[in-house]
């Protein structure tokens, strides 16, 4: 099996099964969490995922919690990561513009977008 | 001039009033400040109180307030709303893909046909729950275990029937209500079918050549619905986790979420699974619900 380059997060778990098809059928192998911990988890033990797309809302968490959560990781924070948050919160999106590291997609998020902005990303050619 | 006080503090006023109960406070408003010391707004709900009308106006001025939805509330919906629709837009363009392949797999393009229906499902009841609660009503949510069972059978027929396996069931002709909704329950038992198919699947691909079979039985059990599903497949890893997000163990690369989806709707009626081998050598999945009659359901 290929080794996962992008992690999704999102507390819907049909969201984040049809997103791991949507980028299985896309040439891109994904992993999935449906919060915070699952998400630090995943990424201890893929060391392949480079690109995190993350929900904002995760049920009692704040997704944006990540950047802080990886920053204070003995491990984690030594490694670089592109973040694409996506979120319905036009506030949430103008706190986060001016870190480079990060891009927004406002939902809902057109799928072929989605894709074009994740291999972007990832360096990939869009076909 | 004196601040009025809203309609739920006066309501809260007037029914301190009523009763001889120390008048409540009010937030971060000073008493001073509330309308209660305006003379003729008092005067007018002590004629009121005194007529017995006030206590009950303004108590249904206030619900009808509460039931009236703040731009927050308006934002909580759409975002709620938000989720089934992105769900529905992603497996419709992984269905798109999978029809573009030459060779499709129909039983992913299954799942994201049964996707769309079940979002498209969760999308009307968040509607209709919203419709419920600006109507001031509240809906109490019973549903047959068996006729859930047999929705759940119904769908995955033709994904059964292309994998050459028989689905037996062994269903009460009494309905047995359990807290939860139908596609609630429903949902239950399509992944448990699911997983169920998949185990068979990998059983038949290390080389076995018997007739898959999936057996699902609903019983009353003193005070509880007693639910069995089992199978002949490849059986339960030798592993912990069965039921933690994204725990999975199928080669075609589950997403592990059906089982932790299982336990955790289970859990809002109070409900259990627990998993164990079969006497065949597959998987066995016991669900245990308390009965419930109806009206008696999760609100």
């Amino acid at each position: 099996m290929q080794s996962s380059t992008v992690l999704i997060v999102d507390d819907v778990a049909a969201i984040v099964e049809e997103l791991i098809t949507l980028m299985r059928l896309n040439g891109i192998a994904a992993a999935g969490a449906a919060d915070l911990k699952g998400a630090l988890a995943a990424l201890e033990r893929e060391p392949t995922i480079r690109v995190i797309s993350c929900d904002v809302r995760l049920d009692r968490e704040s997704g944006l919690d990540i950047l802080d959560r990886i920053m204070g990781h003995p491990v984690l924070c030594k490694r670089e990561f592109q973040y694409l948050f996506v979120t319905g919160d036009q506030m949430q999106i103008d706190r986060l513009n001016p870190d480079p590291r990060v891009a927004v997609l406002s939902k809902p998020v057109q799928p072929s977008i989605l894709i074009g902005t994740l291999k972007s990303m990832l360096g990939v050619p869009d076909a | 001039m004196p601040k009025r006080m809203t309609k739920a503090e006066a309501a809260r006023w007037t029914l301190a009033a009523a009763t001889g109960d120390a008048a409540p406070q009010s937030g971060a408003i000073p008493v001073e400040e509330l309308a209660w010391h305006d003379p003729a707004y008092r005067e007018q709900i002590l004629k009121e109180l005194a007529e017995g009308r006030a206590a009950a106006r303004l108590l249904g001025e206030a619900r009808a307030d509460q039931r009236s939805l703040s731009p927050q509330t308006n934002g909580i919906i759409a975002h709620e709303l938000r989720q089934p629709l992105f769900a529905i837009a992603m497996a419709s363009e992984n269905l798109r893909l999978m029809l573009e392949c030459d060779d499709p797999d129909h039983e992913t393009m299954q799942g994201s046909v049964n996707r769309i229906a079940e979002q498209a499902q969760r999308a009307q009841a968040i509607i209709e729950h919203t419709l419920l609660r600006a109507s001031g009503e509240t809906r109490i949510e019973t549903a047959d275990v068996a006729q859930a069972a047999r929705r759940a059978v119904a769908l995955l027929d033709g994904t059964a029937r292309d994998l050459d396996v028989v689905v037996a069931c062994q269903l009460p002709e009494e309905q047995l209500l359990a807290g939860l909704s139908v596609i609630e329950l429903e949902q239950v038992f399509v992944n448990l079918i699911r997983n169920a198919l998949d185990s068979i699947g990998e059983r038949r691909t290390a080389g076995w050549e018997g007739q898959g079979l999936i057996m699902i039985t609903v019983q009353k059990f003193a005070g509880d619905v007693h639910c069995v599903v089992s199978d002949n497949g490849a059986g339960l890893p030798d592993v912990g986790g069965l039921f933690e997000p994204f725990f999975t163990t199928k080669a075609q690369g589950g997403t592990g979420l059906g089982l932790h989806i299982c336990r955790e709707i289970l859990n809002k009626a109070d409900g259990d699974i627990r998993p164990r081998s079969s006497a065949g050598g597959g998987a066995e999945f016991e669900i245990r619900m308390p009965l419930v009659s109806r009206g008696q359901g999760r609100h």
